[in-house]
């Protein structure tokens, strides 16, 4: 390869409507194209429009062609969820580093078929819907999108009660099941982690509700109480369930080693039951008589009944697990049995291995030491050995083993912890217990232990004595008799540590019988030699895998920790048997990658969520339950546990409940996804990433979030689409009633330098009014007022639309800002205050009001100026100059749409399409080098064969055969005859199933080919190919939809679904025996270009073109080039036009490649696209040129006028006259220092006669008033117009004239201002805002008489077979989305003889019809599809009726008098042959014997003949 | 923190029980709250609608006399006196040259200045006072009005979001009462008009009156002696004028707090309201039949 060629790829960054235009203009002229989307789908911002202004169409009906075509096109590689890091390198030769976010379902296998969407139990607010409705954490973002598959949203981090969790739980997950009713599901998710849920759900301390989001709105979620409902509720249906989803009894051990546990608490309980599931056999040995430790002996039955616990320990014992109760092991090391010494390297580095082989004679390969801790701290005071002293464990020991300690009527707790709760309130409950106090060194507040225990101990009657520190036990002869205390002044010193201080003057006593100390525990002092001892007796292990010195040893728990909880014994559990794991399969050593890298934590997704109290846990009147031990925490219903569960914030998104794995059909979720990061070689990049919606908070005093009523702009377009979160339904959003007022505010953030941006977002005026009319179209007597400050309508047919919004519709503009949106009470109707045009302060109440948000460049492209080294305008957008609109700063970067600067559809179209021609201009070279073209294999033969017919019915996952029998479909089809194959496939359109129906085409030599499944609009093409790809001409291919207008809509009746389905198959295979293989035709295209005009567009597009190396003839009327060029001097922005037309014309005439005829015009075109052939009459008379395309840019003209005096009166000028003064040395100077000069806008324009905005003449006026200002400033310079339509970045220089002293005066519509002459000018004016008439006289008089379109318009649209509209401008084929082009194919428009545009917008279009012009020309040959009409002249009366309705402009009455179709025209759409009179015309693939046949099927078995 | 009490003239005259409430509240609050020493004008309504460097000198002179301490603000009036002083003296060197001159000291506009709600808010903590209630205002609906003052200009005062602020409302629920969603929060009740056109202030203070009932609210709970006096005190005439019964007792913050801190009617000038607030109180079972009764004979002698 040439190394000087360029990359001939583009990237093209954001996929809007901007980048798909820019992507498929440069994939269908021979570039590689990769097209970067942050978001989920192509489509951008217009699909989340209701419809589109001024044409009414539906915007995903227009939109969605074009994400389909993106879609297929194999040189388009979309690229979503990813964002581009950085982009190095040269023009020609770029490396972009691009990372891809994960989507976590595999784009390559998901249908689609919304299955997962279905079950998730997270829902979201939508931000399609712009939070209006909510959407599944597993999502399409809307039904169209492309690519068209789901994709989960995960939050940055995890769930805080999830990772708060010491074991791990999936908090998240279970509450979000249980929010959906979901509660055997959300108990699976429980058992995951935890083998006790009933338990763990009562006792646990929940460390996941202190770290709860929800706490910063209310009270954190009850997320324990919701765990322990799951599980009772599964324990109390438990005949209803399978009973394998809750025992999960393990499976007998597959696995030789045996572990054994010492101790049967809640730590060795769960690695016994991990241990079990891994396979391994295990022992669990206990010095007491039952399992549980401290479950069962430390915590009080009224918190955790027995038969809970007892139920819950039957599930971990089983086949592999067996409990030796009641022995007490002293020596782990004797339990282990010899293993070869290599195994034994693995322990921590630290401490030395202990050689422990001469102890092993034991079974086991493992030895787990969870022995718990179960001493007793003591007081060390006198009177502390009576026998009425009672330490806290003991006491609870007897009390849990059911024995009735012997304690007095006068118990005295000491202790302020949990513990000293537990006691307590056990001995309150005891039979004989008269009263309980309890005494600690802590003051109230300070108590360690959990507040609301403290709480219930105190309900209960427990009575509490704080700041006390015991000094000696009372007693008398044997018998406690009391307790002596001194003062504790401080337990807690400065830093937070316990260091007791002790008033000793101040003494008390409390008299009592018994004593309780409960005060902390320790370890069991008991041997473990050679195990490593530390501090208070603990266990010595490694923080990450438990490992002692002594390999094969473990251990864990509070014989590790120190009293812990009992979550955090279940975490250590998890761990021990993870480490025993890998230490069995030798894997030890690769313990530190197990190292949790620092988690992040979720943010609360949602601070200002309203408010909803946590649902409270029924409980045993205090009163009932000292009585006895029963649970005094009664649990939740099903209701309260789905209102408590649905207060979850969702913090973590996805709450990775898993429930999607389970019901994917194709396996398609990869919860494990990570991001990628990719290189791109490209040669060229387009930036469209588009723009969001200013925050309508910017104008608070409006109430938006606050008042219900009172919607964005945004969420006003998903309340009218069909799509949106009411279906299209226009109701208040507060009640759901009727809407019969709305009121929209303007500007709110453009136009507002104070509070929002200086700029206009030029498209909000257009886009009030359309919403206007449509909500005028779904309520046809609602009332809507728009306030605004002018309306800005400058587009084609912009004000047209607006007369028929105000005049048809009823829609009131009110030249108003309103100051404040009020709601009122009980209505919540909001109210609007505002000056109305009398300037009396009114106060209306609306229904709803909108706010009409202005664009801004997103948030996610603030740093994109780094990340790609360009430059950025003041308000964030792209930098750009007026006379090279899709430059940015850095060569080889281009940019297009709403991010050079806010504008509408069709001009971020043109501007993307002129983007993609800039690229092509930099790699004309490249072109076709990194493009592939299909090879398809030699078409058999099929003519003289007899129809041999395959059918496939598609399952399509459960969507088609959970209604429709598929395989009785099938089994019909098999008895048709000519069928020789039939099957059913899960998903027909996979990968594997189109391979193996190539494979099946060859092997049953089958030449037709029947599918029935979903719609040929998204699938046929793809079919299609496979028919290619296996040798089969692709219309031999019939499809017929059996899931959307057949399953879907006949849910309800599958009998008849099927038997539908069963016809709609049949009908399909009638038609495949008609079917025929039809011809594809090549035709070569010339290459080269007719460019008429060669003004500002002309010149441009006919050196874009040239400058990608094709030919140009060059066409212009007068004598010279430059057209209306010639007459401007300089831009708004003072560029100099002169210098730029100078340099323009003498590059156009130094191309090798451009003809240019001056003096010269059209007198006839023939031909089609790819191959015109025209008369150029010129200086030398007519020559006849050949060209692939025709690209229309003859301009338009100032508009004269008579109005105003003008031509009568010498100081009476027009704009373009004044702009040549100002240029060519200033005003004269007898107009003295400070004149009056006055302009009068819209002369001649926006009138009955001519309705329309000329655009540039309000920007103009700016223009030349801030010249006038800047030469003479003490003059008068004021400005008389109906609006002041600055759209864009020219806000500021109206602004800036404004700074300046010129004064701009509104006149009421139809009230057009009058000049009259006495003794000088005068210009009476009515001004609109005080509707005073005033007279002014001015010095000098500057109209602005607007652009007219060319006198010789409807001449050329004859010669060129195309249409004008009403104004006389050219007619584009689609005014949004194709501007450029024609409905003539290969006819391309651009400039002024397109509409009334600035310099910068005639650039973008003429690089756009360029851009437009090279997708033809760059191809070799044009590909005329097989699907076209034929005429059958024995019948054609060339009646001109198929003239007429076709859009396409493909027949033609022949020299013979009949009618041709241009198969190269040809769209295929059969309006012709169903218009045709004479029946003369066929539409080949949809012929009458083929349709009859479908009909004959259909008919024949309801029994009807034929 | 360390502070200094700048009460100001309302707050030594028609506010006085604004007054007795506050230093009570902060009392029980354990706040140290002493008077600013030989405070003068804080240069509101009068100085400054007649001479722009009085205006700027007054409060200068007693942030100067603060020392650097926080100077702690009751009345809106002042607290945005105080405020604009030390934006205007901070940002434009020549200001603080000229009220140098005047003072015969040079003062940077540094001495932090804070309304007693942002104590409540960053000092106190509202969890704080929740745990310190000792009668919650169980059942009481607030409207929370904050007047145009305290939250004006934002980029001076960076008080609260400008148009829907929410720390009164936060205070209020700490205290255990129950704010409602009402839209006047911020309404201007006309007192710059006090004096010179009633009228308008009639009006506007109907409006918010009216909004406030309609909204549910019991009470109206106020950070500003201005706006308290306009809604208290005019009401009965603005009741006679439209005949439509208001009946809607406005106290200051610091009274219902006061009461929710378990202080007296009496502690707290509850006494010297206009609409006797002891109805509604009773009614909830915030003070009780007792409390009603010293407080009727209190408020008749404050009417007197």
């Amino acid at each position: 390869m040439d190394q000087n060629l360029p990359t001939g790829a583009v990237l093209v960054y954001g996929a809007g409507i901007a980048g798909i235009q820019a992507s498929l203009d440069l994939a269908e002229s021979g570039f590689k194209v990769y097209l970067v989307e942050r978001s989920a789908a192509i489509g951008g911002r217009m699909s989340q429009l209701d419809k589109t202004f001024p044409t009414g169409d539906c915007a995903t009906c227009i939109l969605s062609p074009k994400l389909v075509e993106c879609g297929r096109n194999k040189n388009i590689e979309i690229i979503t969820l990813a964002d581009v890091e950085s982009v190095t390198g040269a023009p020609g030769d770029f490396e972009v580093r691009v990372r891809r976010n994960p989507r976590y379902v595999d784009l390559k296998k998901c249908n689609a078929c919304g299955d997962c969407a279905e079950v998730c139990p997270v829902k979201l607010p939508s931000e399609f819907d712009r939070g209006l409705g909510e959407r599944k954490a597993i999502f399409r973002p809307y039904p169209q999108a492309i690519p068209n598959v789901y994709g989960i949203s995960k939050a940055d981090g995890a769930a805080p009660c999830r990772n708060a969790c010491p074991a791990g739980i999936n908090a998240h997950g279970y509450v979000a099941l249980i929010g959906q009713g979901k509660f055997k599901e959300a108990y699976e998710v429980i058992r995951e982690r935890c083998p006790l849920p009933a338990v763990c759900g009562r006792i646990c301390q929940h460390p996941c509700e202190d770290a709860c989001n929800r706490r910063e709105v209310d009270d954190p979620v009850a997320i324990r109480d919701l765990k322990r409902f799951a599980a009772d509720w599964v324990y109390a249906n438990r005949d209803q369930l399978d009973e394998e989803a809750i025992v999960r009894q393990p499976p007998p051990a597959t696995r030789e080693e045996r572990v054994a546990i010492i101790g049967g608490g809640p730590a060795g309980l769960t690695a016994a039951s991990d241990l079990s599931r891994m396979g391994y056999g295990v022992t669990i040995f206990d010095a007491r008589e039952a399992l549980g430790g401290m479950l069962r002996y430390g915590v009080p039955e009224y918190r955790l009944p027995r038969e809970v616990l007892d139920y819950e320990i039957q599930h971990i014992l089983g086949a592999c697990v067996e409990a030796k109760t009641g022995v007490r092991v002293s020596d782990p090391a004797s339990l282990l049995r010899a293993r070869p010494p290599a195994n034994d390297d693995s322990s921590s580095a630290e401490r030395a291995p202990v050689n422990v082989n001469d102890k092993k004679r034991g079974e086991f390969d493992a030895v787990f030491v969870a022995v718990g801790a179960w001493t007793n701290r003591q007081l060390d005071i006198p009177g502390e050995d009576a026998p009425d002293v009672w330490p806290g464990l003991k006491f609870l020991y007897e009390v849990n083993s059911d024995a009735q300690p012997p304690v007095g009527p006068k118990v005295l707790v000491i202790g302020g912890g949990d513990v000293a709760m537990d006691v307590a309130r056990c001995a309150r409950r005891l039979p004989g217990v008269e009263s309980v106090h309890l005494a600690c060194l802590e003051r109230r507040e300070e108590m360690p232990a959990h507040s609301w225990e403290a709480a219930e101990a105190l309900e209960e009657g427990v009575e509490f004595h704080n700041s006390l520190g015991p000094t000696e036990i009372l007693a008398e002869e044997g018998k406690v008799t009391g307790v002596a205390f001194h003062a504790c002044t401080r337990v807690f010193d400065e830093a937070g540590r316990f260091s007791p201080q002790f008033d000793a003057s101040q003494t008390s006593s409390l008299a009592t019988d018994t004593v309780i100390v409960a005060i902390g525990q320790g370890v069991d002092a008991i041997s473990m030699s050679p195990i490593v001892m530390g501090p208070g007796g603990r266990v010595v292990s490694d923080p990450e895998t438990l490992a002692t010195n002594v390999p094969g040893i473990f251990a864990g728990g509070d014989a590790v920790l120190g009293p812990a909880s009992a979550i955090d014994a279940i975490a250590h559990g998890h761990r021990a048997a993870e480490a025993i794991h890998r230490y069995l399969r030798g894997e030890m050593s690769q313990s530190g990658a197990a190292t949790a890298a620092e988690t992040k934590v979720a943010p609360n997704p949602n601070p200002s969520a309203r408010k909803q109290a946590r649902m409270p846990m029924p409980q045993a009147p205090a009163e009932a339950r000292t009585s006895d031990v029963r649970e005094i925490d009664l649990g939740y219903s099903e209701e309260d546990a789905i209102t408590e569960a649905q207060r979850c914030l969702n913090c973590g998104l996805c709450s990775d409940c898993r429930l999607c794995e389970t019901v994917c059909a194709p396996g398609a979720i990869l919860h494990h996804m990570r991001p990628e990061t990719e290189v791109l070689r490209v040669g060229a990049v387009i930036l469209t990433p588009g723009a969001e919606e200013m925050e309508p908070s910017l104008r608070g005093e409006y109430g938006h979030g606050r008042y219900a009523n009172v919607v964005s702009s945004v969420q006003f377009e998903r309340m009218l689409s069909a799509s949106g979160p009411t279906e299209g339904k226009l109701q208040r959003p507060s009640d759901g009633g009727p809407v019969k007022r709305i009121a929209f505010i303007q500007c709110v953030g453009s136009r507002d330098s104070a509070r929002g941006n200086g700029y206009c977002s030029s498209i909000c005026c257009m886009s009030a009014t359309k919403e206007a009319v449509v909500a005028t179209e779904h309520i046809p007597d609602v009332k809507i007022a728009i306030f605004c400050m002018d309306v800005r309508a400058f587009g084609k047919e912009f004000d047209r639309y607006i007369d028929r919004a105000r005049d048809e519709y009823g829609v009131r503009y009110v030249r108003a800002i309103p100051s404040r949106v009020v709601e009122m009470p009980g209505t919540k109707n909001p109210r609007v205050r505002y000056f109305d045009e009398r300037g009396d302060e009114r106060q209306d109440e609306f229904d709803l009001v909108v706010l009409s948000v202005g664009i801004k460049p997103g948030a996610s492209v603030a740093d994109l100026g780094e990340r790609l080294g360009i430059d950025r305008n003041q308000f964030g957008f792209c930098q750009t100059d007026r006379l090279a609109p899709m430059t940015s700063s850095r060569p080889g970067v281009f940019v297009a749409g709403v991010f050079q600067e806010p504008k509408d559809i069709p001009e971020s179209v043109a501007q993307a399409s002129a983007a993609a021609a800039g690229a092509m201009e930099l790699l004309a070279r490249g072109r076709d080098t990194l493009t592939r073209r299909h090879e398809y294999p030699q078409q058999r033969d099929v003519t003289d064969e007899e129809p041999r017919i395959g059918v496939f019915i598609c399952h399509c996952g459960h969507n088609i055969a959970s209604v429709v029998d598929v395989h009785a479909v099938a089994r019909q089809a098999a008895q048709l005859p000519d069928v020789v194959y039939s099957e059913t496939d899960l998903f027909t359109c996979s990968d594997t199933s189109q391979a193996r129906l190539r494979d099946l085409i060859l092997q049953h030599r089958l030449n037709r080919v029947v599918i029935a499944s979903c719609s040929p609009r998204t699938h046929e093409v793809l079919f299609q190919e496979t028919l290619r790809e296996s040798g089969l001409n692709p219309y031999l291919f019939s499809m017929t939809n059996i899931r959307d207008q057949c399953s879907w809509v006949h849910r309800d009746d599958p009998a008849r679904a099927t038997e539908k389905a069963g016809d709609l198959m049949r009908m399909a295979v009638g038609r495949a025996r008609w079917l025929r293989p039809l011809e594809t035709r090549r035709v070569p295209v010339t290459r080269a270009a007719l460019v008429l005009g060669g003004g500002l567009a002309g010149m441009t597009a006919a050196l874009s073109l040239a400058d990608q190396s094709f030919e140009v003839h060059l066409v212009e009327k007068q004598a010279e080039l430059g057209g209306n060029l010639r007459s401007i001097h300089y831009t708004l922005e003072r560029a100099d036009i002169r210098e730029f037309t100078a340099d323009l014309v003498s590059r156009v005439a130094a191309h090798p490649r451009i003809t240019t005829c001056v003096n010269s015009q059209l007198v006839e075109l023939a031909g089609h696209v790819g191959n015109f052939k025209s008369e150029i009459e010129g200086p030398g008379g007519a020559r006849t040129v050949r060209h692939g395309v025709t690209i229309i840019a003859t301009g338009g003209v100032e508009r004269p006028t008579e109005e105003h005096l003008h031509g009568r009166h010498e100081r009476v000028l027009t704009q373009r006259e004044l702009e040549a003064q100002l240029a060519s040395g200033g005003l004269p100077a007898d107009l003295g220092e400070c004149p009056t000069i006055v302009m009068i806008q819209c002369v001649g324009s926006r009138t009955e006669e001519n309705p329309y905005c000329s655009r540039v003449c309000c920007s103009e006026a700016v223009k030349n008033a801030i010249a006038l200002k800047a030469q003479r400033p003490q003059a008068r310079v004021i400005v008389l117009a109906k609006d002041i339509r600055t759209y864009g970045f020219r806000e500021t220089y109206f602004q800036k004239a404004r700074e300046a002293g010129v004064l701009f005066i509104r006149y009421p519509e139809k009230r057009e201002p009058e000049t009259f002459d006495d003794q000088g000018l005068a210009v009476r004016v009515t001004d609109a805002g005080t509707r005073r008439q005033l007279v002014l006289r001015p010095d000098l008089l500057v109209l602005s008489t607007g652009i007219a379109p060319a006198p010789d318009n409807p001449a050329l649209s004859a010669t060129l077979r195309t249409s004008l509209t009403a104004d006389g401008f050219f007619l584009e084929a689609h005014p949004k989305l194709r501007p450029v082009d024609l409905a003539s194919e290969g006819v391309f428009v651009c400039g002024l003889a397109h509409s009334p545009r600035f310099m910068d917008e005639t650039i973008a279009q003429a690089k756009a019809a360029a851009s437009r012009a090279a997708t033809i020309l760059a191809r070799p040959y044009l590909e005329i599809g097989g699907q076209v009409a034929q005429v059958d002249p024995l019948k054609c009366t060339a009646c001109m009726t198929c003239l007429k309705v076709c859009p396409y402009g493909a027949p033609t009455i022949n020299g013979r008098r009949w009618v041709e179709i241009q198969a190269v025209n040809c769209m295929g759409c059969g309006s012709c042959a169903a218009a045709c009179p004479a029946n003369a015309i066929q539409l080949r693939h949809h012929e009458d014997q083929q349709l009859v046949a479908m009909l004959d099927e259909l008919l024949s078995i309801s029994g009807v003949p034929t | 923190m360390s502070y200094v009490f700048y009460p100001g003239c309302s707050l030594d005259s028609t506010a006085r029980d604004f007054r007795l409430s506050t230093e009570a509240v902060a009392r029980a609050l354990g706040l140290d709250l002493p008077e600013l020493p030989d405070w003068t004008c804080c240069g509101s309504t009068a100085a400054h609608q007649s001479d722009p460097l009085l205006a700027l000198a007054l409060p200068a002179k007693n942030l100067l006399a603060a020392s650097g301490r926080t100077v702690a603000v009751c009345c809106a009036a002042c607290y945005s006196q105080l405020k604009t002083a030390n934006h205007r003296i901070a940002a434009a060197p020549e200001a603080r040259a000229q009220v140098a001159g005047v003072l015969g000291a040079d003062y940077d506009g540094s001495t932090p200045v804070k309304h007693v709600l942002e104590i409540m808010r960053d000092d106190v903590g509202l969890g704080e006072i929740a745990r310190r209630v000792r009668a919650p205002l169980t059942g009481l609906r607030v409207a929370a009005y904050y007047g145009c003052l305290l939250v004006r200009p934002p980029d001076v005062v960076r008080f609260d979001d400008p148009e829907n602020p929410t720390l009164l409302d936060n205070v209020l629920a700490a205290a255990g009462a129950e704010p409602v969603e009402w839209s006047h929060k911020t309404e201007c009740c006309g007192a710059s008009c006090s004096i010179t056109k009633v009228e308008i202030v009639e009006r506007l203070a109907r409006e918010i009156l009216t909004m406030a009932r309609d909204s549910g609210a019991d009470c109206i709970a106020t950070a500003c002696p201005l706006c308290q006096l306009n809604l208290d005190m005019r009401q009965r005439d603005i009741e006679a004028r439209s005949g439509d019964r208001l009946g809607l007792p406005v106290l200051y913050f610091t009274q219902l707090l006061g009461l929710a801190l378990g202080l007296k009617p009496r502690e707290l000038g509850l006494g010297s309201l206009m609409v006797d607030p002891m109805p509604v109180l009773a009614s909830k079972g915030i003070v009780a039949g007792r409390g009603l009764a010293v407080a009727a004979s209190v408020s008749v002698r404050g009417q007197a």
